[in-house]
């Protein structure tokens, strides 16, 4: 197999050429769609017949979830590739995507206990799915940590990678949680086998928000990575043209 | 792909296999005693011990549910179809505590057979639906009982069938 | 729209607390991600700019030394064949290591 175009891809200049075009349109859209989708939630769908109007918090909680383990997913693809071909641009796209991950884990669990108070009667139980999902923001926050910890730059890239290759054994364990345990946390309404149990005027709204928060990621992600190219690659010539 | 790459490769699958092998060993070992969850049949049948902390689910059985009109204390019986076990609770109950429902409580069972709960949590299933299709389907199929509370009903059961 | 009044939407028949403060809290975490990008862009282009012009001082420095000896007159042929003795001359060694890391990130 021809491995070039792998590399080429890898190559913090491309990559900071091509994503500038991207870059506008992926602001646009993301915004607006969030925006479009979170404003048709909260007005414009049917409250449920069992939870009313409590249950809006879904068109965050589930596209916050979703993204706080895709993101985990990411870095530890990001992670094997920078333990295999040691390509730069894998550990600079680890190291921008924990903190955003974090904040999504953030949301995720803060909205989940905001939404228990009034339907479960709690803020917290220590059920499998919740605290799978802690053990998520601890090892983002683990990753920030011990990237913060090692001065230098290629022993940090392997230790994070290894940490966050590790981890990834919590995300079965986060997606399966509700089959393999009795668990306060419901199982999940969308389902890649089945047809979702949600009636169509809320579904909508929320397929929009979820990819209107993966494209809020992806976006965020560009100009990250974006700055830290430019903060890597300070001495080459093409990152002093840039800035003078 | 050289050797070397493919060397560090097949570290790295290893090392994720190593990983995961541990932590499914550690979760199986952990699963009996992780919940400490008792159905109210073997609540019934004396098989939960007396005076330890424990959690009890079921549903609700209809008609069972006594409040104090003076204080907020409520009674209520569980069952998981094998089996009933009387609740006593003092406190507020959640908004989806609904007879027929499941609900999710933490205590401790008496010498007298009643599960004395400290905290009472409703459970919910996955179906979302408008409250006008609720009716839609109510009117449909005359006495018959909430769908989705009943779709609760069984998956509630099977779950507890499964956790017991 | 679903409600019939502001007020209907604000309070959300007793959720709106819930409901509010979730959505504030996305809020929250949506300017985060956009906020902290700018913040450390800002902060790494100054350094940058920071790191051009200590380059080009040092530039302007060398030059007036180059011109000093030059008016010295000794051994002037001996400096520019070995430039690498003198001190000052670090930096264009620098770029080369600089220039060399771009074909390594190339490849």
């Amino acid at each position: 197999m021809n491995w070039t175009f792998f590399h080429k891809l890898g190559s913090p200049k491309w990559f900071y050429d091509i994503s500038g075009k991207w870059l506008p349109w992926l602001q646009v859209s993301s915004l607006v769609l969030i925006l479009v989708a979170l404003a048709w939630g909260l007005a414009f769908t049917p409250p449920d017949y069992l939870q009313g109007n409590s249950y809006r918090i879904i068109f965050i909680h589930v596209p916050a979830s979703f993204l706080a383990q895709s993101i985990y997913m990411m870095m530890a693809t990001a992670a094997a590739v920078t333990l295999i071909w040691r390509i730069k641009l894998a550990d600079m796209a680890l190291k921008v995507m924990a903190p955003v991950g974090a904040s999504f884990c953030i949301l995720s669990l803060v909205t989940g206990a905001i939404w228990g108070q009034p339907t479960w009667g709690t803020w917290w139980v220590w059920d499998a799915r919740l605290t799978s999902m802690l053990i998520l923001l601890f090892l983002y926050i683990g990753i920030i940590a011990l990237r913060g910890a090692i001065h230098t730059t290629e022993a940090a890239a392997k230790a994070c990678a290894i940490l966050s290759l590790v981890g990834v054994v919590n995300i079965p364990i986060i997606k399966f949680s509700v089959d393999w345990w009795n668990t306060l946390h419901q199982g999940a309404t969308l389902k890649l086998t089945e047809k979702p149990s949600m009636a169509p005027e809320m579904l909508w709204p929320l397929l929009l928000a979820i990819l209107g928060f993966y494209l809020f990621f992806t976006m965020v992600m560009v100009l990250r990575l974006r700055i830290e190219i430019i903060s890597r690659e300070r001495k080459t010539r093409w990152v002093k043209e840039l800035v003078s | 792909m050289n050797a070397v790459r493919k060397q560090r490769l097949i570290l790295v699958l290893l090392l994720l296999a190593g990983v995961g092998v541990a932590v499914a060993l550690m979760l199986f070992a952990l699963r009996e005693n992780i919940n400490h969850y008792f159905s109210p049949a073997q609540m019934a049948a004396g098989e939960a011990p007396a005076g330890q902390r424990m959690r009890g689910g079921g549903l609700v059985v209809p008609g069972s549910v006594e409040r104090d009109t003076k204080s907020l204390k409520v009674s209520f019986r569980i069952t998981d179809g094998a089996g009933e076990v009387t609740v006593h609770y003092e406190g507020i109950l959640p908004d989806l505590f609904v007879e027929g429902s499941g609900v999710v409580a933490l205590g401790t069972l008496g010498d007298d057979g009643v599960f004395a709960a400290t905290e009472v949590l409703a459970k919910h299933d996955e179906n979302y639906m408008p409250p006008e299709v609720q009716k839609a389907i109510d009117e449909a199929h005359p006495g018959y009982t909430r769908p989705a509370v009943q779709t609760t009903a069984q998956s509630e059961l099977r779950s507890l069938q499964d956790g017991s | 729209m679903y409600f019939d009044s502001w007020s209907g939407f604000l309070v959300m028949e007793g959720h709106g607390l819930y409901v509010w403060s979730a959505y504030t809290m996305a809020l929250a975490v949506i300017a985060y991600n956009l906020i902290a990008p700018f913040m450390a862009r800002r902060r790494i282009l100054a350094q940058l700019a920071a790191q051009v012009r200590r380059q080009e001082r040092l530039v302007q420095r060398k030059v007036i030394v180059n011109e000093v000896t030059t008016s010295r007159g000794d051994n002037n042929e001996n400096r520019s064949a070995n430039p690498e003795n003198t001190q000052l001359k670090h930096r264009p060694g620098r770029q080369e290591e600089g220039s060399e890391s771009v074909e390594r990130s190339a490849q």
